[in-house]
């Protein structure tokens, strides 16, 4: 699904990440950890080249699909491969609105059509029967939990193949991390989902797939089982032993 | 003890700066309205200047208007430019040179001294492409003058509030201009508009810039854009310099000045209005 090789990326002069060679499969959860700073949200960003709007750079070759994202225009690339922010942000709309906006743009449906896609939407986020009632209200009032449902849902407005979680439950209570996991698990039927979280317990509970990252660096990337009964690296297991 | 005594000294010193920055203000007002009381009327407000040498008698309705047509024209020119490079700014230019560039300039652009827009209006249009001294050449002053106060303003309101709408949009394959129009111009309409017309204030009320380029003693309201205008601070600098009158050049800077709090206050209500429509335009 997604063949990296030799990606560096970084800011100015300062390279972030290190000729990154990878490839990740089709339809499953792939979970990116690694300490604080080792770049796992900067590698993240490249995937949908969202680093180069912040004033990054990226080199290399990173195929989806076996199509080169590097020469495809960044509208078309971020509408295949969708990305939800560590902080979820709800647009001072409606709920309703929070993905009109999104489906207008890409689509043209009549208000009944719109109406269906939302309701479908919200549904496969697992928001829709929380908010059925308050679709036209602000969804400024919606909890930390629900607006990270909000962000999913829009994102999966614009129909993505890939959906990128920056550390979708850093700021969530348990209640609401289970809602987002259980969320991902049910996803990934139909996408390929990469997480970055710090979190090894969660990258165990939802991930098929772990890839370690240190110093702008894949350490390790093997399937969960492997990951956890036999990390390759001492860093790895030093935080296996701690979680 | 001692710490307890440093925190109560620093707050007496900080509570006296604000009373002093408070009275000030109350002083300037009290005292021109006092020095003007004589004169202030309705009739004042809507007469045209009268007597030899003019505007010892009479009203000072033409300069009102002028200021009014000034601020409205420099402030839908200035602030649009400023509005612009602000956008340009925060969502369009890529970091680099040139970027840098346009930023000194900016900054550098709110350090030169009014009188030097004037200066440059009036080389440039008047004597330069033979342009008459005229509403439309002190506008342009004038919207050069508040290009940096609005675009310095705008870009502090883009930053803080649409950096993170326009990264969730542009990640969700939406284009620039689709979220800057349908979601971060309008979440920004109120801080923006608010920004333009303080920046319509703060041109009103210079003299500098219109000295030379349209402000004239005495006109009547301008009719076309090329007509020579009255303003209300020309028009309050030219009874004072002159030695015409003081009583009412206290009455002119008091109009003036509760016509710039007017506007201030005007701004906050249609601030705080939208804001109450942004929260509540939900669907």
């Amino acid at each position: 699904m997604i063949d990296i090789q030799g990606l560096k990326a970084g800011f100015g002069k300062k390279e972030i990440l290190h000729n990154i060679q990878l490839h990740i499969p089709a339809d499953q959860i792939t979970a990116i950890v690694g300490q604080s700073g080792c770049g796992k949200t900067t590698f993240l960003k490249t995937l949908n080249r969202i680093l180069e709007d912040e004033g990054g750079y990226i080199h290399g070759q990173i195929l989806i699909k076996d199509k080169n994202i590097m020469g495809m225009p960044k509208e078309q690339l971020c509408k295949m491969v969708g990305l939800v922010f560590q902080q979820p942000i709800a647009f001072p709309f409606s709920v309703r609105r929070n993905l009109s906006y999104v489906l207008k743009y890409h689509n043209r449906l009549t208000k009944e059509q719109l109406d269906t896609r939302i309701v479908e939407t919200l549904k496969k986020a697992r928001l829709y029967d929380e908010v059925k009632e308050h679709m036209n209200q602000s969804a400024l009032k919606l909890s930390g939990g629900q607006k990270q449902r909000l962000a999913i849902a829009r994102s999966l407005c614009a129909e993505p193949e890939v959906l990128l979680l920056d550390e979708p439950c850093s700021a969530l209570d348990m209640k609401n991390t289970i809602a987002i996991e259980e969320l991902l698990l049910e996803l990934k039927k139909q996408y390929t989902i990469m997480v970055v979280t710090h979190n090894l317990a969660q990258a165990q509970r939802i991930a098929d797939s772990v890839i370690f990252m240190d110093q702008g660096k894949v350490l390790e990337m093997t399937p969960k089982e492997i990951f956890f009964r036999e990390p390759k690296t001492q860093l790895a297991k030093e935080q296996i032993a701690y979680m | 003890m001692k710490r307890k005594l440093k925190h109560m000294l620093a707050g007496l010193v900080f509570c006296l700066l604000g009373i002093f920055t408070a009275g000030v203000t109350l002083f300037l007002f009290l005292y021109v309205f006092y020095k003007g009381r004589d004169v202030i009327s309705l009739s004042f407000l809507l007469e045209e200047p009268a007597g030899v040498p003019v505007g010892t008698d009479g009203g000072i309705f033409p300069a009102l208007a002028g200021s009014v047509y000034l601020g409205g024209l420099s402030a839908l020119m200035g602030g649009l430019m400023g509005i612009g490079c602000a956008v340009y700014l925060s969502f369009y230019s890529p970091n680099g040179r040139f970027r840098s560039m346009v930023q000194a300039s900016i900054q550098g652009l709110s350090g030169i001294p009014s009188i030097l827009f004037g200066l440059v209006a009036y080389t440039f249009l008047i004597y330069q492409l033979g342009m008459p001294r005229s509403l439309l050449c002190a506008s342009v002053a004038v919207a050069a003058m508040i290009v940096p106060f609005t675009a310095i303003r705008a870009k502090k309101i883009l930053d803080e509030k649409g950096r993170e709408y326009m990264s969730n949009s542009i990640s969700l394959g939406l284009s620039r201009e689709y979220a800057l129009g349908r979601l971060i111009l309008p979440a920004c309409l109120a801080e923006l508009i608010e920004t333009t017309a303080l920046g319509m204030a703060y041109g009103m009320g210079a003299v500098a810039p219109i000295l030379y380029t349209g402000a004239v003693m005495q006109s009547k309201i301008p009719e076309k854009l090329t007509d020579p205008f009255m303003s209300l601070p020309y028009h309050l600098y030219m009874l004072v310099n002159n030695g015409f009158s003081l009583e009412y050049a206290y009455g002119t800077a008091f109009v003036l000045m509760a016509f710039l709090l007017c506007i201030h206050l005007i701004c906050k209500v249609i601030s705080y209005f939208m804001d109450k429509k942004n929260c509540n335009r939900y669907s």
